[in-house]
């Protein structure tokens, strides 16, 4: 079959595509653990997060948090913010991507519109994962081209070791993780930093484990060298 | 069908109304408005009873929308090269060039295979007594074909009986049409569909074929002229040849160079990669002479000029307020005719005479005398009522049809159209723009 001609502006998007539909996803779980911790815990349980995250913290109280950090469109921030610029990218991939996995992303934005209505807000938002995961799999399912599957696992690996890695995450979790980039990042044809990808390699290699501590600096290692990767 | 029969048939499809739509939603079939300087997407409404035509309907019409593209392919190659029906007085000469659609640059200039219109949308309606009439002809950017194309395959999931039942032609080879089309005219490479944007109004379109045609969907930030040839740039830096273009962008944003210097959204120099044989542009530049709404009022005096033929369609009659006495009678009637601007589209720029009072009555009056060029009038056409299926009733909405022909050595008429409906039981207006909805439109086998 003849090898599409990908644009450098298509290996972007894609590669944005993968980072954000990752963040929601991952920032979702973030936001669940907080959220019960807060129910009847510390109140201000979000702050630490938020510290982790480098996110400013702009909330009144953990109330304006909960509605804030999930559905302000304006916020930049928000887990809806990264929807929408998620849809923002798939939108104009149809083409690439197909529009059965469009879909997905399309209906993760009316299910954000419902819980954002809703009583139960946690029950409604387990719909925008769960979406988010059928738009993986559909798009491991329908597209052929290895390099357009590859950008989009290559931008949600690079975006979970971010957000792992600023959280604190078992080492070995996200030495799993970057052996899953260094499976992909070769056939995604997206041009990155060879010397920074073996940095994490050996990082999180060395730091996992039971007999390991990771420090501070380790994790922020990782997060300067999986930011500057690309 | 018996009339009880038909009833139950209708409600039967009704009922799936709101799962299609919801569908239609979740696949994201829109279109972009601007209202107040705001982008504002909007689902298109979909209503699930079709417009049906029998097949020998069918047949006729497909003979007069073949004709009527011929006649216009051919009276696009002669204005921009002999201009022979203008010296045998069949169209007055000023009447071409005052119009905003006659492009200077393209004059002398064939394009590949002498196809000026490759995809023309042809606006149709069938008056009350059964006889179609043309409305309009879009030979320049016609939109539409995408949305009975999807929507035929999720009708055919939720009722797969109906299609057992009913020999209807298949209307999802829209999709290999077009790109047979842009595979006859391209001049060696890729097939590229340029858009300007996401926010582009009918963006959902060019993106739903690019998927199904399998070409690429550029907004031309990756194209770029090189010598002679159009060429898409890979994101590992290689140049790969494009052999044509379907291009969503009007002329004036076309080439920055050639057109409307402003345009930020045009491909430097492509028109002169064109004149060289380079690429192919579908549709090509400068149809607008073509489907004015003024040359409308020619088109069956070039069938007869160009084929020797009798227009096989009828125009809704149609008067020139350019010729005197066209203008007298529109003065003399106002009140029984629709005034249509020529340079709009959209639905905008329609004015019904009996919608107005004395005072703009008059002053309408007044901007015809002074700008007779920049108008035609039409009698107003009882259009057949279509049925609709609204929150459990049928109801009945006015509703035209946008046919889709498409030219290689001859011309092809799809085997299907956009059907779109007034929601508004006063009104005459379907466009989606004005908040109509669509239909499917069934050609039975």
């Amino acid at each position: 079959m003849e090898k599409y001609a990908l644009s450098k502006t298509n290996t972007d998007e894609l590669y944005w595509l993968g980072r954000y539909t990752e963040r929601v996803y991952t920032s979702l779980d973030l936001f669940a653990g907080v959220f019960d911790e807060m129910i009847d815990g510390d109140q201000e349980a979000y702050k630490t997060m938020l510290r982790n995250l480098e996110i400013a913290d702009i909330y009144e109280d953990k109330r304006d948090f909960n509605k804030r950090y999930c559905f302000d469109k304006s916020n930049p921030d928000s887990i809806r913010y990264s929807l929408e610029r998620g849809f923002d990218n798939a939108v104009i991939m149809r083409e690439l991507i197909g529009s059965a996995s469009l879909s997905y992303i399309q209906e993760a934005i009316y299910e954000m519109d419902t819980a954002e209505k809703s009583e139960s807000p946690m029950i409604d938002l387990q719909k925008v994962q769960d979406l988010v995961v059928a738009f993986w799999g559909m798009t491991d399912d329908v597209i052929l081209d290895d390099r357009v599957r590859n950008l989009l696992k290559v931008g949600k690996i690079v975006e979970r070791i971010d957000l792992y890695s600023r959280m604190n995450r078992d080492m070995s979790r996200i030495a799993r993780e970057v052996d899953r980039l260094e499976g992909r990042i070769g056939k995604s044809g997206i041009s990155y930093d060879h010397r920074r990808l073996q940095k994490l390699h050996d990082i999180s290699h060395e730091k996992s484990g039971p007999d390991h501590m990771p420090a501070f600096e380790d994790y922020q290692m990782i997060v300067e060298n999986v930011e500057s990767l690309i | 069908m018996k009339a009880d029969e038909k009833e139950l048939f209708r409600n039967k499809l009704g009922q799936h109304s709101e799962k299609i739509n919801q569908l239609l939603a979740r696949y994201g079939v829109k279109f972009g408005i601007y209202k107040h300087g705001t982008f504002k997407e909007q689902l298109f409404p979909y209503d699930p009873i079709p417009r049906v035509i029998e097949k020998d309907e069918f047949a006729n019409l497909e003979m007069g929308l073949k004709q009527r593209v011929k006649a216009l392919n051919l009276f696009l190659k002669d204005i921009y090269s002999e201009r022979k029906i203008l010296k045998d007085g069949v169209i007055p000469e000023e009447f071409v060039y005052a119009g905003s659609g006659f492009l200077a640059q393209c004059d002398g200039f064939t394009p590949p295979k002498g196809i000026y219109s490759h995809i023309s949308g042809i606006d149709l309606v069938k008056g009350k007594d059964g006889q179609w009439y043309i409305l309009e002809d879009n030979l320049r950017i016609p939109s539409g074909a995408s949305y009975p194309m999807i929507a035929r395959s999720l009708m055919r999931k939720a009722t797969p009986s109906t299609f057992e039942n009913v020999r209807v032609a298949d209307n999802r080879n829209y999709a290999d049409l077009l790109k047979s089309t842009m595979d006859y005219v391209n001049e060696g490479g890729l097939n590229v569909i340029l858009t300007p944007g996401r926010f582009n109004a009918a963006y959902f379109e060019h993106s739903y074929l690019a998927e199904n045609i399998g070409s690429h969907l550029t907004d031309g930030s990756d194209l770029f002229v090189e010598r002679d040839g159009l060429y898409f740039r890979d994101n590992e830096g290689n140049k790969v040849r494009v052999g044509a273009v379907y291009r969503r962008i009007s002329d004036e944003y076309l080439d920055p160079m050639n057109f409307n210097p402003e345009s930020v959204i045009g491909i430097p120099h492509i028109f002169d990669v064109y004149k060289k044989g380079g690429v192919a542009l579908l549709n090509a530049p400068g149809n607008g002479v073509a489907d004015d709404k003024g040359i409308y009022y020619f088109v069956p005096k070039m069938i007869k000029y160009y084929l020797d033929e009798e227009a096989i369609i009828p125009n809704a009659p149609t008067y020139l307020l350019y010729y005197e006495k066209d203008r007298q009678y529109v003065l003399d009637n106002f009140g029984k005719l629709v005034i249509k601007d020529v340079a709009e589209a959209g639905g905008y720029g329609v004015f019904f005479g009996k919608d107005m009072d004395k005072e703009k009555t008059e002053k309408f009056k007044d901007l015809i005398r002074k700008e007779p060029r920049r108008f035609i009038a039409q009698e107003v056409i009882d259009f057949q009522d279509l049925d609709l299926y609204d929150e459990g009733k049928i109801v009945s909405r006015k509703a035209d049809l946008r046919a889709f022909v498409l030219m290689k050595d001859e011309p092809v008429v799809w085997k299907s159209g956009l059907t779109r409906f007034t929601r508004n039981p006063d009104s005459f207006v379907v466009n989606s723009s004005q908040g109509g909805g669509f239909k499917d439109t069934w050609v039975l086998a």
